[in-house]
């Protein structure tokens, strides 16, 4: 049952032949046998999630179902959930029971989607191998010395590992996709204002955007169906209606138009990567796509510009943790100031702090201009170049991420080499596409993803592309060894 | 094959340590303390050289931006440049305390209990 | 050596909406403490802002109100700081961009000049909790019922040159904002405070002095001792070799001084930049000119229209239109006393602002209404009472005991104008004082107002004065 896919377990459910209180308890079963070991969740909800899932089961038989009704997912815990723990991986919010609910939680919930947990992540988003959680590392299920990427890495790793069939992430600068890469499975960032952002505890607020990921692009359209739309409650949610995303999956890709920008595969990438990705662009040329070579001139300034943006933002958005209203408070401070730098001090992690630290400073008198507005103009570059890009192609595409997945504690004392891990993913953020990565093979045994990038509110062109290859290959259906 | 990205490898195009770019860029112990100290996050006086290191080379790093001329161009705050989208002056919220305050670390009366403020 | 004061006043005015600026929690005042703080002003992890579309068109109204510009488009940007009553640690608030800018006011100095003092600009944030320093056990107690609450933040140049100035300016921003609607501008509640910032220069010295900025006064007679011993403290330090520190000072009435603040000692860098939850305020002419029709007649309009309408002093104009409400209140008098501009300027600033005042009143909760009060004027100028006895007939309207003509009616009030009836007295008085008569027959000429007062006194004084005048002279004389 655990290798079925979302759509496959909808249609089970939806025939009577699964109850969503067995699936949901078979799901359950397999995170206590397996996630000692992953660490993909902070929090697993039983009871609720029974509860949820017979309430979803009542609710099909009353013929009031919805293609995510009684079926599993793991929320990562970045999403505000009422009455429980939404920790953000931080010690600062371990205690933090979560007084409401996201615009995201509340639509999945609405669709009858069963909540079985919430999922380890970095430390509020920031980081790309899930090791600055303070729940400790996340394990990737294709091997357990190596990371599952991040920062939605329990999300990604509990999905690989076939715990569930779907889970909530959020991507600031490529913290869906690069997991999804390197555990093997399918992640979506629809473009900037797609999903409300309300209620998804804030790293930078003009990059971060919820999504989804799956075992395939199919269930992604499922899954970020319910999760999109507009929110009066974020000012920065679009105002435009939800394409129908399962419509259009099966368009064929003849004629499409894939762009390749050559500063993609330049040095730095690993070869195994790179052949991979080229035997994925050979079955799109087969499916009768076309690729068209095109250029990104302004590529190698995105991760420095994300660089100040993303902590500018942070330095601020994190300002509200001062253990006043919520969350982590030193014990006995002496006085007030004790109380802030203490209760900061205690309650955020290293690469948390290196990133106020950073934002801070970029922000600080004498230093505005030559940081942060250089790096917003920098941006709009950036932007440009996709625009361009667009007028010519339909999707562009290429490597996730530059390698495969890295060891635990390779990189975690680097920080500039763990930021360039991101560097085909964090442009797409600066722009506000939306992109997803797709499994497209493996290299040295472990998962390749394939990057596409669509034009804005090109989610649906997305889902197709991904669905068309995903018929013709099997990648997407590989497990890791033992799940 | 190794996986691992040394990112010495991705020069010239993608420039990285401030070696690499010859830029020298270091926040020495007091500036470090004097930004810890803006937003009130204490750190350890045995991590300040580690940070120290950490801060200077990402500032170095993000030092490139300068290499691009961006004379004339308008900074892009949001990706969409969309405008603000204007609330009715309504009240939709009602007293939700109690819930609100299960989740305060010291209240009293209502109020959040803070260490003295003198002004 | 002479010294010029420099002063420029920051005035904070909470606008008048229902709910919060970004939020949709209620801001009516007194509520429990943190009753009316909602996710949203309590910075909850996750929450997002929402502009209130009111504040908008509240401050574009202030702005055309002004002679300012309305920018077409505005951004709000995050002002970064620690502070127990700033849940997010960071304000929302105006820098680069404000809603308004480039304006003016001309305020009106006692020796009858007028003088304009530009309008820097002014910009839309939020308000911050409050704390409440009685003793919990030591702590501070913080209330975020206020975080939220939109406020104009009115920044003039540095063209006040006194303290009376800076309070004539502010008392002119103050009937603006209540003349326009978007503010209650009650200052016992915080809705209208001020910062003032005051430096001095030797006379004909051409760059300006440092300044301190003195925070958060509360009321007009404050502002003028706050900056007065501001001032005063200034001179003296120059002149006894010191100089002065650009700083933030806090007023205290108590004491009489102003002091240091402490909290705001450290030079703040407030990390300014765009609010990434929010994006740029954009608005079109076509909004500007739907604010501008809702735009009242503005005080100075008003005030020039009293003179040519109602022929009334240029003084008294601007009495009444010190206020919307007083203005609204004449004007209604008028009608209701079939035109009598004159006399009813008498009287609003006369017996009733004296009756407001005694009872410590707003004009809005008079007891007598504009109309009552016309209706008793149409009785003086129809000849039933005189202005004497229409004193009586108030004093009784202002106890509820009734209409003007009821009160008449009740207490004979009537005046009597019937000539025979009148002569009729005064033949009396006469044949009672034969020796008064022979008096100022003799030449003693101010004893006629002792015979006024005789019939006055005979009828109650519901005599018709002019009459009486009349009757008894020619009795008198002949």
């Amino acid at each position: 049952m655990h290798q079925k896919t979302l759509v496959e377990l909808s249609a089970d459910l939806q025939k009577g032949s699964l109850s969503s209180e067995e699936l949901t308890r078979a799901c359950l079963e397999r995170i206590s046998k397996y996630d000692a070991e992953l660490n993909s969740f902070v929090t697993v909800v039983d009871q609720q999630a029974l509860a949820a899932a017979q309430a979803a089961d009542a609710r099909i038989k009353a013929g009031k179902a919805g293609p995510l009704t009684g079926i599993p997912f793991a929320h990562k815990d970045i999403f505000c959930t009422r009455g429980v723990k939404t920790s953000c991986g931080s010690r600062m919010l371990d205690n933090f029971i979560a007084p409401y609910d996201a615009t995201v939680t509340q639509k999945l919930l609405e669709a009858g989607a069963v909540m079985v947990g919430k999922t380890n992540m970095d430390e509020f988003a920031m980081g790309s191998s899930n090791e600055t959680s303070f729940y400790g590392p996340v394990k990737n299920p294709w091997d357990a010395t190596t990371v599952p990427g991040g920062s939605s890495g329990g999300s990604a790793a509990a999905v690989a590992a076939r715990l569930v069939p779907a889970s909530t992430g959020t991507d600031t600068g490529g913290s869906i996709r690069q997991p999804a890469a390197l555990c093997g499975i399918t992640g979506i960032k629809p473009t900037y204002g797609r999903v409300s952002r309300y209620g998804m505890i804030a790293f930078a607020s003009s990059l971060d955007q919820g999504g989804a990921f799956t075992r395939s692009a199919e269930d992604a359209a499922v899954m970020l169906g319910a999760m999109a739309g507009f929110d009066e409650r974020d000012s920065t949610s679009v105002d435009r209606p939800v394409d129908d995303y399962m419509a259009g999956l099966n368009a064929p890709l003849q004629g499409l138009k894939i762009g390749l920008p050559k500063e993609y595969f330049g040095e730095g990438l690993d070869a195994g990567v790179a052949a991979a990705i080229e035997a994925a662009l050979d079955e799109y040329r087969k499916l009768g796509a076309t690729i068209v070579d095109i250029t990104l001139p302004n590529t190698h300034l995105s991760v420095p510009a994300y660089y100040v943006v993303a902590p500018a933002e942070c330095s601020s958005n994190l300002s509200r943790f001062d253990g006043v209203r919520f969350g982590y408070r030193a014990s006995e401070p002496k006085d007030l100031e004790d109380l802030y730098t203490r209760s900061r001090g205690e309650g955020f992690g290293d690469e948390v702090k290196r990133r106020i630290l950073v934002g801070a400073y970029a922000l600080s008198a004498g230093y505005y201009d030559a940081y942060y507005l250089k790096a917003q103009k920098v941006r709009r570059l950036i932007r440009d170049d996709f625009l361009r890009a667009f007028e010519q192609v339909d999707v562009i595409m290429g490597p996730t991420a530059p390698s495969v997945a890295f060891k635990l504690g390779e990189k975690a004392d680097d920080p500039v080499s763990m930021y360039l891990s991101d560097i085909y993913t964090i442009a797409v953020n600066l722009a506000g596409l939306p992109a997803m990565s797709i499994p497209a093979g493996f290299s040295d045994g472990l998962p390749v993803g394939l990057h596409v990038v669509g034009n804005y509110f090109e989610e649906g062109r997305l889902l197709n592309v991904g669905h068309q290859y995903q018929q013709a290959t099997d990648w997407h259906t590989h497990a890791p060894q033992g799940f | 094959m190794s996986f691992i990205i040394d990112c010495a490898t991705f020069a010239p195009l993608f420039l990285t340590r401030s070696t690499d770019y010859g830029v020298t860029m270091a926040l020495d112990a007091s500036e470090i303390k004097k930004i810890a100290h803006l937003a009130r996050l204490g750190i350890n006086a045995d991590d300040i050289p580690e940070y120290s290191r950490n801060l200077s080379d990402i500032l170095a790093f993000v030092e490139q931006l300068n290499v691009v001329d961006t004379t004339g161009v308008e900074p892009l705050a949001h990706p969409l440049e969309a405008t603000q989208r204007l609330r009715v002056d309504a009240v939709t919220e009602t007293n939700n305390r109690d819930n609100f305050q299960q989740v305060a670390p010291e209240i009293e009366s209502g109020l959040y209990l803070v260490p003295q403020v003198i002004e | 050596m002479e010294w010029e004061t420099v002063i420029g006043l920051e005035i904070h005015t909470q606008l008048a909406t229902t709910s919060k600026i970004f939020s949709g929690a209620s801001t009516t005042y007194g509520a429990e403490p943190n009753t009316q703080a909602c996710a949203v002003d309590l910075g909850l992890p996750g929450v997002l802002p929402v502009l209130n579309a009111e504040v908008v068109r509240m401050a574009a109204k202030f702005g055309l109100a002004t002679h300012s510009t309305v920018a077409k488009r505005s951004v709000f940007d995050r002002k970064n700081y620690f502070y127990p009553d700033l849940p997010k640690g960071y304000q929302i608030s105006q820098l680069a961009l404000p809603i308004v800018h480039d304006g003016y006011l001309d305020i009106d100095l006692e020796d009858g000049v007028t003088k304009r003092i530009g309008i820097t600009r002014a910009h839309l944030e939020e308000d911050a909790g409050k704390s409440l320093h009685e003793s919990f056990q030591g702590m501070t107690g913080i209330d975020l019922n206020r975080a939220g609450t939109p406020l104009l933040e009115i920044v003039s140049e540095p063209e006040l040159r006194s303290a009376r100035e800076a309070v004539a300016y502010m008392r002119k921003i103050h009937s603006l904002v209540r003349y326009l609607d978007i503010s209650d501008g009650n200052m016992q509640e915080g809705s209208f405070r001020c910062d003032a910032n005051v430096s001095v220069r030797p006379i004909g010295q051409e760059e300006f002095g440092t300044r301190a900025e003195i925070k958060n006064i509360s009321c007009f007679s404050f502002v003028e001792q706050a900056i007065n011993l501001e001032v005063e403290r200034q001179i003296m330090l120059i002149e006894s070799g010191g100089t002065v520190v650009q700083e933030t000072r806090l007023f205290d009435p108590d004491k009489h001084e102003t002091r240091p603040m402490r909290s705001k000692e450290e030079a703040n860098d407030y990390r300014y930049f765009p609010d990434p939850d929010l994006l740029p305020v954009e608005i079109d002419d076509d909004f500007i000119e739907a604010v501008r029709n809702t735009l009242p007649e503005l005080p100075d309009t008003r005030k020039a229209r009293f003179v040519s309408e109602h022929g009334l002093s240029d003084y008294d104009a601007g009495v009444l239109t010190a206020s919307r409400e007083l203005a609204d209140y004449f004007e209604a008098v008028v009608e209701a006393s079939g035109g009598q501009g004159k006399l009813s300027a008498n009287w609003v600033m006369g017996e009733l602002s004296g009756a407001l005042n005694k009872s410590d009143c707003e004009v809005k909760d008079s007891p007598v209404t504009a109309a009552a009060l016309g209706a008793m004027l149409q009785r003086i100028e129809d000849g039933t009472i005189s202005g004497k006895i229409a004193k009586q007939v108030f004093e009784a309207m202002w106890n509820g005991e009734g209409s003007a003509d009821e009160i008449i009616e009740q207490q004979g009030l009537k005046q009597i104008s019937d000539s025979s009836a009148i002569e009729g007295i005064i033949r009396e008085v006469l044949d009672n004082n034969p020796k008064q008569i022979e008096q100022y027959r003799g030449g003693q000429e101010k004893l006629f107002g002792f015979f006024v007062g005789q019939v006055m006194k005979a009828t109650q004084g519901k005599a018709n004065p002019k009459q009486v005048n009349e009757l008894l002279r020619k009795l008198l004389d002949s």
